[in-house]
């Protein structure tokens, strides 16, 4: 009874305390049209605080900037919706666009200042 | 003499066993003598006369040798241990060539097993009787599994029509069936496909064929390293092949594509698949292009369009491009289409078009019903027959840009023509 009940404190703190939701992550978004560049970054769609990143398989972790139009989060489903597409937390990804060096977009959100230090790549749609 | 050595864990004379090599070896490499030919436990006068009647071949000990270290680096083994393996692997090829275990009723499949322990997995779907008497006595140690639900034969078959089957939307590099994961394995050529449609299409396939398929992404191109357009580079598709007048060689993709200053490191910094040397590039308002080389490889005057290769024997600048002209390309992530020239005064706008300031109207717009251009075409070649006409760059709406080829002068090089 008394291993039990030891069992129980912790789990009964998790229900508590560990099933608030993950942060939801801050997009980044840029003012104006889609990017349309054609060079594609694949890689896996991951969460660092608030940044939304994609690793690419150079171990490069890009932050991902979206245009404004049909852009969201999906808290529930962890999903990143733009454009018609949605990618998802945690799965390998493909998206279209370009990293111009020295670009410095009008941003309608720019990224949070705990993610200005990743690369930035401006997504197509 | 020579042919009447036998060893203890054998009765066969070693010119038909060939189980005494790892001695050769061993004693090459002045290792201890462990070991599992016996008879030559024997102590040094042993070792020296094995060492008269049998002297040592030194270029094919050196070859086994290099294999076995090989093996031991990989999984973490002594390199006698790893020779003990490779001979025991050539033993077993033998008792299996005679076998003929593939028409066995029940054979399931069967691989060599290297970790956590070394040893040959027979998997059946049902009785192993007929296994058992076609394999014998087998010096390796054997684990026979029953329960699988696939015949080999009936996984082999359903590579075939999984190949058959699969959506116009992959294109393939080759079919298998993976005899561990008793299942057929189609291997999939970039670009890379969302996660959500590979395992879309891998329920269909398995529903339809009544066997276990599963889609295996891979994230090079099955291609040589020649250097020349429309090859995958990266998350780009290289154009043309250039050359120098100072008589150097390379390929064109997009400034865009990244590492434009990386002339050390040798890759871009998005997945560059095969590492290739940033020389140069022109990146602004009328252009978005850079030229790159791979180190030890040869430039030739072809590029990819998507089902052959085609020779490149001349190009044609901006001012002989005009408004309506028809024009194909080719890229990674759309393949090959084609659509006529909408106008070769484009202006694009979108962000990031051009670094520093607006874009000129000097760009090539391309428009079309079959046309199509996507994340992965940037860099690659557009053309007509064999004529050079640009270098992709992006798809605003439904319409695709290109820089005219004539701009790469802006890096003194030029296109490589036959």
């Amino acid at each position: 009874m008394r291993l039990a009940l030891f069992g129980a404190i912790p789990l009964g703190l998790c229900f508590v305390g560990c099933t608030s939701a993950r942060e939801q992550p801050s997009l980044a978004i840029y003012s104006g049209d889609w990017n349309a560049d054609d060079a594609r970054l694949e890689g896996k769609l991951v969460q660092d605080g608030s940044c939304l990143l994609i690793d690419d398989s150079d171990g490069v972790r890009w932050l991902v900037a979206f245009a404004a139009d049909r852009t969201s989060w999906d808290q529930a489903d962890q999903e990143v919706h733009f454009g018609g597409r949605s990618l998802r937390l945690g799965e390998r990804v493909a998206v279209g666009g370009s990293s111009p060096p020295g670009y410095q977009p009008e941003w309608i959100k720019p990224p949070a200042p705990t993610c200005q230090s990743f690369p930035v790549w401006f997504v197509a749609d | 003499m020579k042919n009447s050595v036998l060893c203890t864990y054998d009765t066969r004379p070693e010119s038909t066993l060939g189980c005494c090599e790892p001695i050769r070896r061993y004693i090459d490499a002045q290792a201890d003598l462990d070991p599992w030919c016996g008879s030559f436990h024997s102590g040094r006068r042993g070792r020296r006369r094995w060492l008269r009647d049998h002297p040592l071949t030194a270029p094919v000990t050196q070859t086994v040798s290099a294999d076995a270290k090989a093996y031991a680096r990989e999984y973490g083994v002594p390199e006698l241990e790893a020779q003990k393996r490779l001979d025991l692997q050539g033993d077993a090829g033998n008792v299996l060539e005679q076998s003929r275990l593939e028409e066995a009723p029940g054979f399931a499949g069967l691989w060599l097993q290297h970790q956590p322990d070394f040893r040959l997995v027979i998997r059946t779907t049902g009785a192993t009787d007929q296994i058992k008497s076609r394999i014998g006595e087998l010096r390796i140690p054997v684990t026979l599994e029953t329960g699988a639900r696939t015949s080999w034969s009936d996984l082999v078959a359903g590579a075939s029509k999984a190949a058959q089957a699969i959506g116009p939307q992959f294109e393939m590099a080759g079919a298998w069936a993976d005899p561990k994961r008793a299942a057929v394995v189609l291997d999939i050529q970039p670009p890379f496909h969302d996660t959500s449609l590979m395992r879309a299409e891998e329920s269909r396939l398995s529903t339809e064929l009544g066997v276990s398929v599963v889609l295996n992404q891979l994230s090079s191109r099955a291609d040589d390293d020649v250097m020349r357009g429309g090859n995958v580079v990266g998350g780009c598709t290289s154009a043309f092949s250039i050359g120098t007048y100072s008589g150097s060689y390379g390929f064109l993709t997009n400034a865009h594509c990244g590492d434009l200053y990386s002339t050390t490191s040798c890759a871009l910094t998005f997945d560059f698949t095969s590492p290739s040397c940033w020389r140069d590039h022109a990146y602004g308002a009328s252009h978005d292009v850079q030229w790159r080389t791979v180190v030890g490889d040869y430039a030739t005057a072809q590029f990819w369009d998507g089902s052959a290769y085609r020779p490149v024997y001349t190009s044609y600048s901006w001012s002989a491009q005009q408004v309506g002209w028809y024009t194909c390309h080719y890229g990674q992530g759309s393949g090959y289409s084609c659509g006529t020239i909408a106008s070769k005064t484009y202006q694009p706008t979108y962000p990031g078009a051009c670094p520093g300031g607006p874009c000129n109207f000097d760009w090539m717009l391309v428009s079309g019903s079959s046309l199509a251009c996507g994340a992965g075409d940037s860099g690659g070649p557009w053309f007509v027959a064999g004529s050079a006409y640009g270098v992709h760059k992006g798809s605003p709406g439904s319409s695709c840009v290109y820089m005219p080829i004539d701009r790469i002068t802006a890096m003194s090089v030029f296109i490589l023509t036959q």
